[in-house]
């Protein structure tokens, strides 16, 4: 079972309701007045950019809502063409850079939650290797997570000594060239011997043929 | 997805069962994938760099297929959050549609855990459909089958605020009982068009429902089959134009004769955009209980017509009534990914929902928001008269409360995380 992080929320946001600032839209297309509709389109663009910078995903989500709805109403009024479509080319581009925005701060997100879950499971596969060997292909059905993950929390935990490789030697049925995990505290323990100790023996056995 | 296509080209017989079976090579397998998840991780793109082109073709040098899946496999772990706007571009559907045909790849996603966020879920993202032969996490290949699917792209600006921001979700009962409906019988054994009495009362009733869950903040309300009409959907849409927020409501369905065949049309609606439909595809037989068989009679397709509403990582999807009981339904929503399931119905009998949304809770973590009417049934309570699935642990399924009787008109409401349901009757 997987517990989801509480949400993080963006700065509240200063921008224009959006009734008011489609109906000022509205009405500077509708007049023609194109400066107005320029520094309006900007506003929106600045919008965009503080959200992309701030990562705010949710932001992103309701700018783009609005874009699309404020593309399809600009394309229905009955005004100057050529600034119509200027402005609906606009919030095209902008509909873009909030897709590609939102896009990377899903990405970074993500990447955010897999190293944080490397953490956690770090953890969480020390306790079980407390408490008897396994292979890494075990832990990831266990933990239901990506092998890569399994990886990464193994490879750290014996770069700190927490952990070693062992086989289980007591077990004759096992495929004894399979990589085992214990806990360092318990890998001495009957039955296992640290992956170390059986390369060690077998040079000796090498040596002992000379 | 080249490097996807190579592996399966390669694919042996057992599709790297005696992989898992060998801890040599599941080990070295697991580790080059970690490799690739670890020179990937952290970016804020899919672009590649020419270090990127270097490492892969070392990666994939040589004719091991082991190697090339690692590396398919652990770019899909690592790239999945783009996966939703490049299928748009790569597919040239961004603002269009795209009819699925077999052999397309198609990404899945685990959207669940953005609605869910602080809850223990109960199928995790892992429990998406398992892949088959050739697949890998978050890419399925589409299968010809009895469903036509068709991905609309044209919503996903309207649709993802929805899906993103979800927390309450309604159902709208606008009828007490069976009488208030008029089951036509144009011709002997068939019912068509079914049709509310009195449309004018219904209307306003409608509308109320609508502008109350409105008002309590719902971001999807589900009317029940046959509740609608033409003049109630292009009245819900004059409503929510002018909402500054996005709000989905199913306007429920209604017997459309209008076209070159009779359907069940259910029409679903967002501020300002070409509403969303959806055409029954299972017509019921006799669920009436007359003494001999009656049938809905609406036009059938074969294969099956389906539009999946993609918006980024939501993937909305619209089922009526016997659709949802329908096991080629189930099975195609699961297979999809289907997110937010909505379901406007009309049953006397409801008990099968439940595990028809327990099923794709269990297999693609959909949210299923069920709504069906009328409330009671020659005086009989239909229960649940409303039901919402969803992936939290504890409780999956969310029921019209049995002991807290709802008259219409009336609204069912969904609190995404709460364990209960709450009822407002007399609305």
């Amino acid at each position: 079972m997987t517990v989801i992080d509480a949400p993080t929320f963006s700065e509240p946001s200063t921008r224009l309701p959006f009734l008011e600032l489609r109906a000022r839209l509205d009405q500077a297309i509708t007049d023609g007045a194109t400066e107005q509709v320029d520094e309006i389109v900007a506003s929106i663009d600045d919008s965009v950019g503080a959200a992309i910078a701030a990562r705010a995903i949710d932001d992103l989500a309701e700018l783009r809502a609005h874009i699309v709805r404020l593309q399809r109403r600009i394309s229905r009024l009955n005004a100057d063409k050529d600034l119509i479509e200027r402005t609906v080319n606009h919030l095209q581009s902008l509909d873009r850079v909030v897709d590609s925005g939102r896009t990377a701060a899903l990405m970074l997100a993500a990447s955010e939650a897999r190293h944080e879950r490397v953490g956690l499971l770090r953890d969480e596969i020390l306790q079980l290797l407390s408490q008897e060997p396994m292979r890494p292909r075990e832990l990831a059905e266990r933990f239901g997570c990506d092998p890569s993950q399994v990886s990464r929390a193994l490879r750290s935990l014996k770069d700190d000594g927490l952990i070693t490789q062992v086989v289980n030697e007591s077990d004759e049925s096992s495929d004894r060239r399979a990589n085992w995990y214990a806990a360092t505290s318990v890998a001495g323990s009957s039955g296992l011997t640290p992956v170390v100790e059986l390369i060690t023996r077998g040079v000796r056995r090498v040596s002992s043929r000379r | 997805m080249a490097l996807l296509g190579e592996w399966r080209s390669r694919l042996p017989p057992d599709g790297g069962a005696q992989r898992a079976n060998d801890p040599l090579r599941y080990e070295r397998w697991a580790d080059l994938e970690a490799e690739v998840v670890e020179h990937f991780d952290g970016r804020s793109s899919g672009a590649l760099t020419d270090l990127d082109r270097h490492r892969l073709l070392r990666w994939i040098n040589g004719e091991a297929v082991d190697d090339i899946h690692a590396v398919a496999w652990g770019l899909d772990v690592v790239g999945v959050r783009s996966f939703p706007p490049s299928w748009a571009d790569s597919l040239g559907a961004r603002n269009g549609s795209y009819l699925l045909r077999p052999g397309d790849p198609y990404p899945v996603l685990d959207a669940a855990a953005e609605l869910y966020r602080g809850q223990t879920l109960s199928s995790r993202p892992a429990a998406l459909t398992p892949p088959r032969l050739g697949e890998l996490p978050h890419i399925r290949f589409w299968e010809a089958g009895e469903f036509e699917v068709t991905v609309d792209f044209s919503h996903a600006g309207d649709l993802e605020k929805i899906g993103r921001s979800l927390s309450l979700a309604a159902a709208a009962h606008p009828n007490q009982d069976k009488s208030e409906i008029d089951f036509n019988n144009a011709s002997p054994g068939m019912v068509f068009p079914i049709v509310p009495k009195d449309p004018r009362e219904q209307l306003r009733r409608v509308m109320r429902l609508v502008e109350r869950a409105l008002e309590l903040g719902a971001q999807i309300i589900v009317i029940p089959e046959l509740a609608g009409s033409p003049a109630i959907a292009q009245a819900i849409a004059e409503v929510l134009d002018d909402l500054p927020s996005q709000r989905l409501v199913v306007a429920g369905s209604y017997h459309d004769g209008s076209g070159p065949t009779a359907a069940n049309l259910a029409v679903a609606l967002t501020p300002e955009a070409e509403p969303l439909y959806h055409a029954k595809t299972v017509a019921f037989s006799d669920e009436l209980g007359h003494e001999r068989p009656w049938k809905e009679g609406i036009a059938t397709h074969l294969p099956r017509r389906l539009t999946i509403y993609e918006a980024d990582r939501f993937r909305f999807c619209f089922a009526i009534c016997k659709d949802f009981l329908d096991g080629g339904f189930i099975t195609a929503a699961s297979r999809l990914g289907v997110t937010i399931l909505c379901v406007p119905a009309m049953s006397e009998k409801t008990a099968s929902f439940r595990s028809r949304a327990a099923q794709l809770v269990a297999d693609a973590q959909t949210t299923t928001v069920c709504a069906n009417g009328p409330l009671t049934w020659d005086g009989l309570d239909v229960w649940p008269c409303a039901l919402l699935g969803r992936p939290v642990a504890g409780a999956e399924i969310v029921e019209s409360p049995a002991g807290q009787p709802l008259s219409a008109p009336g609204l069912t409401l969904f609190g995404l995380t709460e364990p209960k349901a709450q009822v407002e009757s007399g609305v």
